[in-house]
């Protein structure tokens, strides 16, 4: 029977060489994201108390497309 | 400390299931900067459930809201950050269950953190009661654009009957009804494509307590809308809540499925268990 594959922080990926590995790093990105949130340009409004720190985050969802374009023009 | 912190959260667990566990745990997880990860508690009066949070004191002066926003675009400065939360929200979640936070959630000091605990407590327990008893695994299917092709004219009857056309056809039509046949090659590609996501996705979906499929990834879906260097675009994205006692039956279903794909040129990547990424949001409904 087919077995799941540990990714992410469980497989050791190291992504200090994100050059190599735009897509790994963007998947990462989208996962730890919480992209119902972000997409508003802000985090933590889902999960907000008044106390929690509001940060724009747009500039990561830049960052994140960045990744991917690159991801995909290299045919990846 | 000599600047004040902020606490960086990753996660919420219940007490005090959680507590003991992630503690032990934690001593051996650097979480972000490298900094150890803490908890942070809250003992509610009478039988409210107590929630348990995981943080790291940060350094104030690197993570005030403009600082943060300046730098979030630099890859070299978010890839760790991603990494770390990532490592401390896995570890969790192989422990307990728990509802990750979005990376980057920063609180002024442990009061405030216990101030969202209090007001978010009941939405907090119902996400965390969904979460028991299962984990999260993703499924991804990628088509093999060159194995596919080839067995194409098998799946597709417009296909077959316009290469039957083609092979019959004098040296003038034969042109443009290669053109055609072109044509409905590709469109049949993207519709058997979308057919067998479809279908997979159909198959696993009541096997799991939740399911959800999402956009694919940019990054390999290049093929749709135009169609793209890459002969192994994905054609489903999907994430799974599966019980932990129903897991051998989805991976059973799975092999299925895989069996039945494998020659006409798809490739599933079966990933997890992941921490509920996808699922530790979806209460309202609920």
């Amino acid at each position: 029977m087919v077995e799941p594959v540990r990714a992410g922080a469980a497989a050791d990926l190291t992504l200090e060489s994100d050059e190599e590995e735009p897509l790994v790093l963007s998947d990462l990105i989208n996962r730890v994201l919480d992209k119902g949130v972000v997409i508003a340009g802000e985090v933590t409004i889902a999960v907000a108390g008044v106390d929690l720190i509001r940060l724009d985050l747009r500039l990561l969802l830049v960052a994140v497309e960045r990744l991917t374009r690159r991801a995909a023009s290299t045919g990846e | 400390m000599i600047s004040p912190s902020l606490l960086y959260a990753y996660a919420v667990a219940a007490q005090p299931e959680g507590a003991a566990p992630l503690l032990r745990l934690l001593r051996g997880v650097a979480g972000i900067d490298g900094v150890p990860v803490t908890l942070v508690s809250d003992e509610p009066n009478g039988d409210a459930m107590g929630m348990t949070v995981l943080v790291s004191a940060v350094d104030s002066a690197a993570y005030l809201p403009d600082q943060v926003e300046a730098r979030v675009g630099e890859l070299a400065w978010l890839a760790p950050r991603a990494e770390a939360h990532d490592r401390v929200v896995t570890a969790a979640a192989d422990a307990v269950p728990v509802v990750p936070f979005p990376i980057l959630s920063l609180f002024r000091d442990e009061a405030a953190v216990r101030a969202m605990l209090a007001e978010r407590r009941s939405e907090l327990r119902r996400v965390l009661a969904h979460l028991r008893g299962a984990r999260e695994y993703t499924i991804r299917l990628y088509r093999d654009d060159a194995k596919l092709s080839a067995a194409l004219a098998e799946l597709s009857e417009p296909v077959r009957e316009l290469e039957r056309s083609v092979a019959g056809a004098s040296p003038g039509q034969r042109y443009l009804l290669q053109r055609k046949l072109d044509e409905e090659r590709r469109a049949e590609l993207r519709r058997v494509s979308r057919e067998v996501a479809q279908a997979t996705f159909g198959a696993l979906e009541p096997i799991a307590r939740q399911a959800v499929r999402e956009p694919l990834p940019a990054a390999i879906a290049g093929a749709e809308p135009r169609e793209s260097s890459s002969t192994q675009p994905a054609i489903l994205n999907a994430s799974f809540l599966v019980d932990d006692v129903r897991l051998d039956d989805f991976r059973a279903r799975l092999s299925e499925l895989i069996t039945a794909r494998e020659h006409a040129g798809f490739r599933v990547e079966f990933t997890g268990p992941w921490p509920a990424y996808h699922f530790a949001r979806e209460t309202r409904d609920g």
